[in-house]
């Protein structure tokens, strides 16, 4: 790797934790000879190797790091204190709310409510407002749909937990469950409960689970077998022949790109292309399969994990000793010790969660929520991570039945719930609504705050467009939340090849479109050319 | 061809293909480059085992007059009780040179071997050998081409099972370790013989254990000639190599590092003994037993299960000696009957030393069911009286290669055909001493054992007897018919044997070094990837625990509960420590930081004997405990398919506020 020049972000990286403010500024490059100059005005400061930790920082504060050799600067940068706020996020009953000082004022569809004290969290006072599915809970200025979150109940599912050989399969993909006739042989797919399972091949072959990963959200299926590469979903397959693919895990893959972790090298291309992009770093042994998102590859070595930026080629070691990394285009989270860590990488406040989770590999994803394995004293529970918030939404699991989750699509979080020592089963749990966010799956605008979740929202200037793809499995109506802000624009809303213009107005929830089963929908958001922009906001799917 | 072939055309021919050969391979490209990359990877490692033989042979020339009273007067059956006497005392020696840690200088017991063989040349030039009848030759060569791939396989990395488990670790361990008993090793505490032998030769290539696998399953197909040359002429000698080598279990066995086709060569040698003793009663003596203790003893030091095969021999020769009013002989066959006990000592002490049942890897095998070891796996789907009664219609006639009645091999329908005409030779006493000890060992082995694998001791005595039914059948009845019989056999030998052919064929790559050693025992093995994050990533000589894992690829670790089948002695250990806390701090105690584990479901019908309580405690109790230690006292560091590498946690303490 070569000599850092620079950092691997655009900005310091900040965590709160409950006794203050811990910030990171990982470089671009081999930190051999390169030292980091830490200064902070408004607060405390004590340096803990590279990293700079503010104990009990005030509202406001300013950091700088600058990047040195020697005594020549490379590079600086400087991070505000982020403003207080409260956060919130959805339960199923209702909503979580944190906040400092005074317990906010709590509407639930514009009737006041009580916001019942909860446990602390991170330095922050905790509260619940009880409110059914699909209610507006209002604080502040911020509002929460209350349920749009996977339900308590789960719904048993036939494929059974070991039956691919493999602990990512059956495996929820496009709709459906991926699973397998024999162990090792991934070439079975049930659309929906009690339906039939059909044959999958991949060309003329099974397809070997060590040789496939799921997409985030199930969309797809990235394959590396053989020389062919490509995705596959029960109506098509994507498939191009490579010169060679000795990988040393499966692919990864999101909608952009493919992740390609080799014994010596790691590689990305994007869909469609030959075009192989490398990082400048040469992988040293990894171990579990490659990330990628948003443009980023992450990837685990024995003692660090690496993230790359597949356009702007800066690569560096992220954070040391971690394990089980999630990359979505605005978060990665990882396990280091007996926490779960989820750092913003568009600027965002990130957040540790006591969760011991590093012990197993089990992950999902479903929306701007992370699913990870949570043990407790004889129980191994799934927990409900929010990273926007920094709140632990649910957890799901009892003495009597385990649960680790398996995956998620478009219809909910697939978990593998199980009595200690058996093979337990695959279970769904369902998620009616589903409300989305500028950090969850989106990504409009790369905004820096949460939305309907309990936050701001995104601002497109006169002439600019934010779009992204959701996937939906079962019926549903789409709607976006329209914030208080400029509304200068429109909706386009393209699915089954057609393209429906929805002007905005009004606020609150505004009705887009009614969508089919098993439809890819792309939304986009046109700020007018002229005009003073366009505030964007959540989008929902609501199937109850 | 008949058997008075001139020499003369015999050199012809010979010099015929040799310049064949020369102007072929030179110019045909793969051939060429095939030969020199096999000479240059296979033949060091076969070097060295042939030379590890070679010392053996040259204690055993100098031993077999000392212990017989007649030595043997046929030069095949001499070369067969020379080396494996040599092997009893290399054994011996290797044993006792263990036991003070001094393996690591078996080479200096070999270098005593090959002045032994050199001075025994010198001494006893042997006169040139008779030129073989036509038969030998045609057979030989029929036989060589059928056991072909073996040569590959030898070339091959070890990748069986139990070549994973234990036969490359046990010579390592020996030289390392000594002699004990790793009480939480179970393989630690089976009988060590062959492995001792393959410790001795170390020394002279680290991969000599196929090579020298090879070796043993060559003398067992020696012996098996000679004794069927001896029971029914030259003709019965060649149906034998015939139907012994167009078997495919033996073409897939013979290579691989195995305690079973050693013991062929031991059990040959004992028949050919014995066929000395029917043919000249002189030779009935009391050295005869104490011969025949020794190669039981070195049998028995091998593998246990030779007392199946060797009891036979002893029964036999016993009623021989009680025949021939030979009472002290008698007494003394069963005196050596005991021999076994002496050479299976060692074993057996450093299993009591280490507590640790005498004969097997743990405590109360006998006491529960529900951890017997191949309570089902292996008998329960063929067990039963009606079972073991048709088991020579099920093996010979119906079986095939991984059969689901789990004989797990094939060795072909030959003596099916050849049971008439062995009765017909019947009237013969050799014979019939032969075909006693033959189906001896048949039913005791339909019985307990029940695998293919565990029959092949056998084999070169049963397809022996095929070869004198064989011979028995078309004796006599002209040139044509014998001819005729031989051309269908060896077209059904290549028949039997084309699967395992075919892929032994494919260890040609790495057999000639065009293919790496370490990438392909990675490519084969399905716990590679976890060893290699093993090895990769935990220091060398650190100890590493095992759950449900049958193979082990890390030869610089220490490596606590490898396990076969379903794993008995892991399951006890597990039921025993009652909670996964238990097991973390069992495993912490014995220095273990770090567990690879193969998931391994259990499922209740497999198992249609056991009762539910048996199998709740046999089963299920040990999987929840598993399931505690992985999921709530270690970490998953690596996960490749079933298997899982997890980190044992730290003994939970209250962690410091982290920043």
């Amino acid at each position: 790797m070569d000599p850092a020049s620079g950092f691997l972000l655009d900005h310091i990286l900040a965590i709160q934790r409950p006794t203050g403010v811990l910030l990171r500024a990982p470089v671009a490059g081999s930190s051999r000879g390169i030292t980091l100059r830490w200064s902070v005005q408004g607060a405390a400061m004590s340096r803990l190797v590279d990293d700079a930790w503010l104990p009990s920082p005030p509202d406001s504060w300013t950091a700088t790091v600058e990047l040195l050799r020697g005594e020549q600067v490379l590079a600086s940068q400087s991070r505000e204190a982020s403003p207080p706020r409260l956060r919130a996020a959805a339960t199923h009953g209702g909503a979580l709310i944190g906040f400092r000082g005074a317990t906010p004022q709590v509407t639930v569809d514009d009737l006041p409510a009580t916001c019942a004290p909860q446990p602390a969290h991170q330095g922050l006072e905790v509260c619940f407002v009880e409110a059914t599915r699909g209610s507006l809970v209002r604080f502040g200025d911020g509002v929460v749909t209350a349920g749009a979150l996977p339900t308590f109940e789960a719904l048993p599912l036939e494929e059974t937990p070991d039956e691919c050989g493999h602990p990512a399969f059956p495996a929820p993909v496009a709709g459906g469950i991926l699973g397998c006739s024999h162990p090792g042989q991934l070439d079975r797919h049930r659309r929906r409960p009690g339906g039939p399972r059909r044959a999958v091949r991949w060309g003329d072959e099974a397809i070997a689970p060590t040789r496939a990963s799921v997409l985030h959200g199930g969309s797809a299926l990235a394959v590396a077998q053989g020389r062919s590469l490509g995705t596959w979903t029960p109506d098509d397959a994507q498939i191009s022949l490579a010169r060679a693919l000795p990988l040393a895990a499966a692919p990864a893959a999101d909608g952009g790109w493919f992740a390609l972790l080799m014994p010596d090298r790691m590689q990305a291309l994007p869909h469609g292309s030959n075009r192989r992009v490398q990082p400048p770093a040469i992988p040293a042994p990894g171990r579990g399969i490659p990330r990628v998102a948003g443009g980023r590859v992450a990837w685990a070595e024995p003692t660090r994990l690496m993230l790359g930026d597949l356009r702007g080629g800066r690569t560096g070691p992220f954070v040391e000793g971690c394990r089980h990394t999630v990359l979505s285009p605005g978060w990665i989270t990882f396990s280091v010790g007996e926490e779960t860590v989820a750092e913003g990488l568009v600027g965002q406040l990130g957040s540790s969660f006591a969760v011991d989770s590093a012990f197993s590999g089990a992950r999902a994803t479903f929306d701007d929520l992370v699913a990870v394995p949570a043990r407790t004293g004889d129980l191994v529970q799934t927990a409900l991570l929010h990273p926007p918030s920094g709140l632990i939404v649910a957890r799901l699991g009892t003495t009597e039945a385990w649960v680790e989750p398996r995956g998620s699509d478009a219809d909910g979080l697939v978990v593998r719930r199980w009595a200690k020592g058996a093979t337990g089963e695959l279970a769904r749990h369902p998620a009616p609504l589903r409300v989305l966010e500028e950090d969850g799956s989106l990504g409009f605008g790369a905004a820096t705050q949460a939305g309907g979740h309990g936050g701001g929202h995104a601002l497109l200037a006169p002439g600019e467009q934010a779009e992204g793809t959701i996937q939906v499995a079962s019926p549903a109506r789409l709607a976006t939340w329209r914030p208080d802000g400029p509304s200068d624009g429109w909706v386009e809303v393209e699915a089954l090849g057609t393209v429906t213009r929805i002007e905005l107005a009004g606020s609150g929830w505004l009705d887009l479109a009614a969508l089919p089963r098993n439809t890819e929908a792309r939304v986009r958001f046109v700020a007018a050319p002229r005009g003073e922009g366009l505030a964007v906001d959540a989008l929902m799917l609501d199937r109850r | 061809m008949s058997e008075s072939t001139p020499m003369w055309a015999r050199w012809v021919a010979g010099a015929w293909t040799v310049a064949l050969l020369l102007a072929v391979w030179p110019t045909s490209g793969l051939g060429a480059a095939l030969l020199h990359g096999w000479l240059v990877t296979t033949g060091p490692p076969l070097a060295a085992a042939v030379s590890l033989l070679l010392a053996a042979w040259g204690f055993g020339a100098w031993s077999t007059p000392v212990l017989l009273a007649r030595a043997p007067s046929d030069p095949g059956s001499r070369l067969v009780i020379d080396t494996a006497f040599g092997l009893v005392i290399l054994q011996v020696g290797a044993v006792l040179g263990t036991i003070p840690g001094l393996l690591g200088w078996g080479v200096a017991v070999l270098g005593l071997g090959w002045i032994a063989a050199v001075a025994r040349w010198v001494r006893h030039r042997p006169a040139p050998p008779v030129a073989p009848s036509a038969w030998t030759v045609v057979a030989a060569t029929v036989a060589a081409g059928l056991l072909f791939p073996a040569l590959f396989s030898v070339g091959a990395p070890p990748t069986g099972a139990d070549e994973l488990q234990y036969h490359v670790r046990m010579p390592l361990d020996l030289v390392q370790y000594g002699l004990a008993t790793h009480p939480h090793d179970p393989v630690s505490a089976f009988p060590r013989g062959l492995h001792v032998l393959h410790g001795l030769g170390l020394g002279l290539h680290p991969d000599l254990g196929r090579p020298l696998a090879l070796l043993f399953g060559l003398g067992g197909v020696l012996a098996g000639h000679r004794i069927a040359v001896r029971l029914g002429g030259t003709l019965a000698g060649g149906f034998a190599l015939v139907a012994l080598c167009g078997a495919a279990s033996w073409l897939r066995m013979t290579p691989v590092i195995s305690t079973d086709v050693p013991l062929a060569l031991f059990l040959g040698a004992a028949l050919l003994l014995l066929l000395d003793a029917i043919e000249d009663e002189a030779a009935l003596d009391v050295r005869f037993a104490l011969a025949l203790g020794l190669l039981g003893g070195a049998a028995f030091s091998i593998k246990y299960t030779a007392a199946v095969y060797f009891a036979p021999v002893w029964m036999v020769a016993g009623v021989l000696a009680l025949r021939a009013r030979r009472f002290p002989v008698a007494a003394a066959l069963v005196a050596s009957a005991g021999l076994p006990i002496l050479f299976a000592a060692p074993w057996m002490g450093a299993n009591i030393t280490a507590g640790v049942h005498a004969l097997y890897p743990f405590k109360g095998i006998a006491t529960d069911p529900a951890f017997r070891f191949n309570q089902t796996e292996n008998y329960g789907a063929g067990g039963g009286l009606m079972a073991w009664l048709r088991t020579p219609w099920d093996l010979f006639v119906l079986g095939t290669e991984f059969d689901r009645r789990h004989y797990l091999g094939r060795l072909g329908m030959w003596p099916v055909f050849a049971i008439p005409g062995v009765l017909l030779a019947g009237r013969r006493k050799a014979v019939m001493a032969v075909f006693a000890v033959a189906t001896l060992g048949f039913m005791l082995w339909a019985g307990p054992l029940r695998r293919v694998a565990y029959l092949l001791p056998l084999w070169p005595v049963i397809a022996a007897l095929c070869g004198v039914g064989f011979a028995e059948l078309t004796r006599g009845r002209g040139q044509w018919l014998p001819a005729l019989v031989f051309s269908v056999a060896v077209v059904v030998a290549a028949a039997e044997v084309a699967p395992a052919w075919t892929a032994g064929l494919a260890d040609s790559a790495v057999a000639s070094g065009r293919a790496d050693r370490n990438t392909t025992r990675d490519s084969r093995a399905e716990s590679s990837a976890a060893w290699a994050w093993v090895r990769e990533n935990t220091p060398p000589g650190s100890t590493v625990a095992t759950a449900f894992v049958w193979e082990v690829i890390a030869p610089e670790h220490r490596v606590l509960w490898a396990c076969a089948e379903e794993c008995p002695t892991v399951r006890l250990t597990l039921a025993e420590a009652g909670s996964g806390a238990e097991v973390a701090r069992v495993l912490r105690e014995l220095g273990a930081r770090w567990i690879v584990v193969k998931k391994q479901p259990f499922l209740r019908s497999g198992y249609p004997d056991m009762t539910d309580e048996q199998f709740a405690l046999g089963y299920e109790r040990p999987l929840q405990v598993l399931d505690e230690l992985l999921s709530l006292h270690a970490t998953e560091e690596h996960r490749s398919g079933l298997y899982g590498v997890y980190a044992l946690d730290a003994p939970r303490q209250k962690a410091a506020p982290a920043p």
